[in-house]
């Protein structure tokens, strides 16, 4: 039997399992607490099944509520005003439960977080965390990234689209996060004031990905400046002319004690060569 | 027989074919990456040389190194209805190709390192550019290397 089969096999059990609980009105066949937080944990990833498990008994609730709001994605205003409106108060929602949170309205989050006296930290256990600004209902200079400094005792990975994200705000957060491993900053890299070098450093020991589009100068610099230096064991680098080609020089060389491995794209543009006839 | 066409983008003057053999960005040094265990090195236009004279500094004598991965670039297919020529970024033929060749040999017979090269998906069956890599890197393409990769260009 494979992996995966034993997988859905151990899955279907736990189902049928759950199935007799809600069959039988006999109180002598209610499951121990711990078999059936057990069980509801091998079904993490079965959304629809947890989803059905809330709504059986309220004792199932808590367990199934730590899986189904483990990944939360606000792509737009409109997820958010939907969460706020079905969990009004932020100190008795789900949020607690979420590990893994994708913000695509950054903008937006953090004005309403202002308004609403700190709902984001509600979210106090999230290690992996996206952010892209989304649209552009307020404006980039009344925007910051400070409310996610409440993450700080948990964040371990930090993806950002850089669009409209100021550079500055990205390294400004970073200095508050002293558990983050990986860092990935994607899209352009945006032109404006340089933060001020920290005088404490994340850990830095996972991956860093650098894909930006107009060069990566500004942000390489800041992070050689990072006063612990760099231990990344993985890098992922997009370069797209000579000074980029320095740059990634300079990452790979500070963290060459750690490195395990490396991945480099090259995004120069240039020539388009034909296919020569092959004999 | 029409070798190469100037593509028309921001660097092109850069990278004018004639001359684009003299630009190539200084190579990283992996030589003091000693932890080094996996390299995948994603060539672009005009990069193949880069690619070659970063995997020279590597040592032979490296003792965790045990994948490289050469991406070809990703190919642009066009329809040329004067020559029916079919088109690839970034693969002059007369430039450095062998080198990366015999240097990817080399990793296999001094290190046992078995290189891994993925060309890229056209979505067009008929127009597939394996063999084109073999044309380029023709003794590492008869040890069976090539891999078939994604279309989508990372």
């Amino acid at each position: 039997m494979t992996v995966e089969a034993g997988k859905q096999s151990a899955k279907t059990e736990a189902f049928s399992l759950l199935w007799t609980q809600t069959t039988m009105s006999n109180h002598h066949r209610h499951l121990p607490p711990e078999t059936l937080d057990y069980i509801v944990d091998l079904l993490h990833d079965e959304q629809e099944t947890l989803e059905r498990c809330c709504l059986i008994s309220k004792s199932w609730i808590p367990r199934t509520r730590k899986h189904l709001f483990a990944d939360i994605k606000f792509f737009n205003v409109w997820d958010l005003e939907a969460w706020k409106k079905t969990f009004p108060d932020p100190t008795n929602s789900p949020a607690y439960h979420t590990r893994t949170l994708l913000v695509g309205c950054s903008l937006d989050v953090t004005a309403e977080d202002a308004e609403d006296g700190g709902w984001i930290q509600a979210f106090s256990r999230v290690v992996w965390l996206e952010l892209d600004a989304g649209s552009m209902s307020i404006g980039i200079n009344d925007f910051s990234l400070a409310p996610f400094r409440r993450f700080s005792s948990s964040l371990e990975s930090l993806r950002v689209g850089l669009l409209h994200i100021p550079h500055l705000q990205v390294f400004n957060l970073i200095r508050f996060l002293p558990l983050l491993k990986d860092l990935a900053m994607i899209g352009f890299e945006p032109d404006g004031p340089t933060a001020i070098a920290p005088s404490t450093s994340p850990a830095l020991t996972g991956t860093l990905e650098l894909h930006l589009l107009h060069g990566m100068a500004n942000t390489a610099r800041q992070l050689l400046d990072l006063p612990n230096g760099l231990h990344f064991r993985k890098l992922e680098l997009s370069w797209c002319d000579e000074e980029d080609a320095r740059w990634m020089e300079e990452l790979v060389v500070a963290c060459s004690s750690t490195l395990e491995h490396l991945d480099i794209a090259c995004k120069m543009n240039g020539v388009v060569y034909s296919i020569p006839p092959l004999d | 027989m029409v070798w190469f066409i100037p593509f028309l983008h921001w660097t092109s003057d850069l990278l004018e074919p004639e001359s684009a053999g003299e630009f190539t960005p200084r190579p990283i040094d992996l030589s003091k990456a000693t932890k080094l265990k996996d390299v995948v090195l994603r060539c672009g236009p005009m990069s193949n040389r880069w690619v070659t004279m970063t995997l020279e500094t590597i040592p032979f004598q490296h003792q965790d190194l045990q994948r490289i991965s050469i991406h070809f670039p990703h190919i642009l297919v066009r329809d040329m209805p004067q020559d029916g020529l079919e088109r690839i970024e970034g693969t002059n033929p007369r430039t450095q190709w062998p080198d990366l060749d015999r240097l990817l040999v080399r990793f296999w017979d001094s290190c046992s390192i078995r290189p891994k090269v993925v060309y890229p998906q056209t979505g067009d069956p008929g127009k597939e550019t394996r063999d084109w890599v073999s044309y380029l890197l023709p003794e590492i393409t008869e040890r069976g290397v090539l891999v078939k990769g994604s279309s989508r260009y990372r």
